[in-house]
């Protein structure tokens, strides 16, 4: 039998919401700045809106939830579960304000799909006319990828949630399950510095390269800033329509492969090497996995093009073909080609590649999507070792091991969530395909699409268009939403809601 | 068949090449839409083409060539210039701006051996239609409304939040 929840219990996830939904308003005054710096004044009025609603909105629930001494009541699993996934919702509803106030939007939906396909890190858009935006719509898009690929709740824990008891319940809500550190608060502000240097790094590289093309030095700056945010996020938003074929250029693609590779890798990992552990890189399951199944469907979308005659050469499979096929494994979504040549020049072969790879997605405790590497190296460790227990006798004792930063024996309830996730996302996939194929699209068509959504890619055959049909429009906000959360949070949301309906 | 007929066939057999290449260098081009290239990109491999549209975000020049993105509001597609070609072109498209009116005349590649597969056009000739201009954007006093309501709203709600009376909420560690 459910349990209704008690007052105490909305006031715990509404004030933590509210600490939530400050932490985006201030993340606002960023294109703020920006729309002010480069006097775009209508711009920068919308992004007071935006602002000031989510500081209202932010303020009330924080009035009217807290306690005689702040925090209402300690923060219970169930309590960040919902948390996590009710504040993303929020997020998602007030950081489409500045969106749909640019014009650039037929509906407010359109302007909540393209957050929520920002924030999860997707890439997918609705956008009209991109190659006409504000600078500061485009800051906005870009940091809102950023912040969702480090994750809201991962930057309010570094900066506005004190330390508290079961403030990792919130953090294991927005898909994150590593611990770098000891304390989660600590944990937060490691993946905010690693995410930090990084983007200096990587901006200052692509500042380079942009010149280095021909960019004047302030355009190379503002790309290589932007593009640097949506590859590290493994997001996939580029600040033209053309998405990356717009620089029609080598080095710039040879960079971003680099950052989005980067991207895709756990945190966990990062913060190995960055501790001076160099050779977890060669050891980790989640590397090795990447690397095997990278390089396998990599050969099969490559031999797929060159046998269809598609491509011919070796540099073009290589920057059409390869790139990506490693754009969709690290479920970036930055395109060389544009997406109806996918669908009218490819093949089937490729498509299926990259298919695949999409729901295979990059490494756990990333900025990447999909089932995750860690979760495919278990399960595949799992079989093989079913299968070598069959040659042996009954009465054999056998036991198998990983190596994700420090030497982790199997066990059944590892390979048990593993596969309650990977089902999930199977069971997530094969629902938002139905939805495609029902709104008329054809099933390859609609199977690319939904598992550019699902795993967070952002890779287009074409679907996604601001004419699509809103339920389907609906369909892929939610299946962004759920494969981004690891659907824990959002089942946390939906058995909470049940419990308020039902509860006694 | 008699000789003057084979000589005739063998003529047309052999002008025929010829004739195309020539159609290609100097007949008249297709004019087309940018989807209908994106979308039938091998019917017309290797064609010369004509396209127009506007010239967006930035004129790219480097190893002695150039490349120009061109908006015909289907989608953009990438134009690879001579630098000289490329200095004709002065105002291109962002916000607030409207960038110069182009007419391109080239080859098109569906995946261009040069450029690495990409889709695109080498310009043969390249013409201004009509020069770029900046768009007035006046402020909206329905937006400003808008901004200074919300502030308001936002100011006092947290006036009372931060109010100097308020207790302090003590410190807790996390485990």
């Amino acid at each position: 039998m459910l349990k209704r929840p008690r007052v105490r219990d909305y006031r715990v996830i509404g004030y933590y919401s509210g600490k939530v939904i400050v932490g985006l308003a201030l993340c606002m005054l960023v294109p703020l700045g920006t729309a002010l710096l480069f006097a775009e004044f209508n711009s920068a009025l919308d992004f007071v809106t935006g602002a000031c609603l989510s500081l209202a909105v932010g303020y009330a629930l924080l009035l009217s939830c807290e306690g005689p001494d702040g925090a209402p009541g300690p923060l219970e699993w169930v309590h960040g579960m919902v948390t996590a996934a009710f504040s993303w919702l929020l997020c998602m509803c007030l950081a489409a304000v500045p969106y749909f106030a640019s014009g650039h939007y037929d509906s407010f939906l359109d302007a909540m799909f393209d957050v929520m396909s920002g924030f999860t890190t997707t890439g997918l858009v609705l956008i009209k006319d991109l190659d006409h935006v504000p600078v500061s719509l485009n800051m906005w898009r870009h940091l809102l990828t950023y912040i969702g690929g480090q994750g809201m709740i991962v930057l309010a824990l570094s900066f506005l949630i004190r330390a508290q008891p079961g403030a990792v319940s919130v953090y294991v809500g927005e898909g994150k399950d590593e611990k770098l550190l000891p304390n989660v608060v600590h944990t937060a502000r490691a993946i905010w510095v690693i995410s930090l240097v990084y983007l200096a790094v990587g901006t200052g590289v692509l500042w380079i390269v942009g010149m280095g093309i021909g960019l004047t030095p302030l355009r190379a700056l503002l790309h290589g800033l932007w593009v640097f945010m949506a590859a590290w996020s493994t997001g996939g938003f580029a600040p033209q329509s053309q998405n990356i074929l717009y620089y029609h250029s080598l080095p710039y693609e040879l960079a971003t492969i680099v950052f989005f590779v980067a991207g895709s890798l756990n945190f966990a990992l990062h913060y190995a090497v960055w501790t001076g552990n160099r050779r977890e890189i060669y050891r980790n399951i989640e590397t090795i996995t990447f690397a095997t199944t990278s390089t396998a469907l990599s050969l099969l979308a490559v031999w797929g093009l060159a046998r269809s005659g598609t491509y011919a050469g070796v540099t073009e499979l290589f920057r059409k073909g390869y790139y990506l096929l490693v754009s969709g494994h690290t479920t970036t979504g930055f395109m060389s080609v544009y997406a109806r040549q996918i669908e009218y020049e490819w093949g089937p072969i490729p498509i299926l590649a990259i298919t695949i790879a999409m729901l295979l997605g990059g490494s756990a405790c990333s900025t990447a999507g999909g089932f995750k590497a860690i979760r495919v190296g278990v399960i595949t460790k799992a079989i093989l070792q079913d299968i070598k227990r069959m040659a042996l006798p009954g009465s054999a004792v056998l036991t198998d091991k990983f190596h994700h930063v420090r030497d982790v024996i199997m066990e059944d309830k590892q390979i048990r969530v593993a596969m309650t996730i990977v089902i999930l996302y199977i069971i997530t996939f094969a629902i938002v395909t139905a939805a495609g194929a029902a709104a008329g699209y054809s099933l390859t068509d609609s199977a690319f699409e939904a598992a550019s959504a699902t795993g967070n890619v952002g890779l287009s055959i074409g679907v996604t268009d601001p004419s699509m049909p809103a339920f389907l429009k609906i369909v892929y906000i939610v299946a962004m939403w759920a494969g981004r959360l690891e659907f824990a949070s959002v089942l946390g949301l939906v058995s909470f809601i049940a419990a308020v309906i039902r509860g006694r | 068949m008699d000789k003057r007929a084979i000589l005739v066939l063998t003529l047309l057999i052999s002008v025929f090449p010829v004739s195309r290449v020539l159609a290609n260098a100097v007949g008249p081009a297709i004019t087309l839409q940018a989807k209908e290239l994106v979308e039938k990109a091998s019917r017309y491999d290797g064609q010369v083409v004509e396209i127009a549209g506007e010239a967006i975000g930035d004129l790219m020049q480097r190893d002695g060539e150039a490349w120009v993105n061109i908006l015909d509001g289907s989608y953009a597609i990438g134009v690879r210039l001579e630098p000289a070609q490329a200095r004709a072109i002065r105002t291109l498209g962002g916000y607030r701006v409207v960038g110069d009116q182009v007419k391109v005349r080239g080859t098109f590649h569906r995946a261009c051996p040069a450029h690495g597969g990409d889709l695109d056009i080498h310009a043969d000739t390249v013409e201004i239609t009509r020069p770029g201009t900046s768009v007035p954007d006046p402020i909206d006093p329905r937006k400003a409304a808008l901004a200074l309501f919300w502030v308001l709203c936002a100011a006092a709600l947290m006036l009372i939040y931060y109010r100097p009376w308020r207790p302090k909420p003590p410190k807790t560690v996390a485990p």
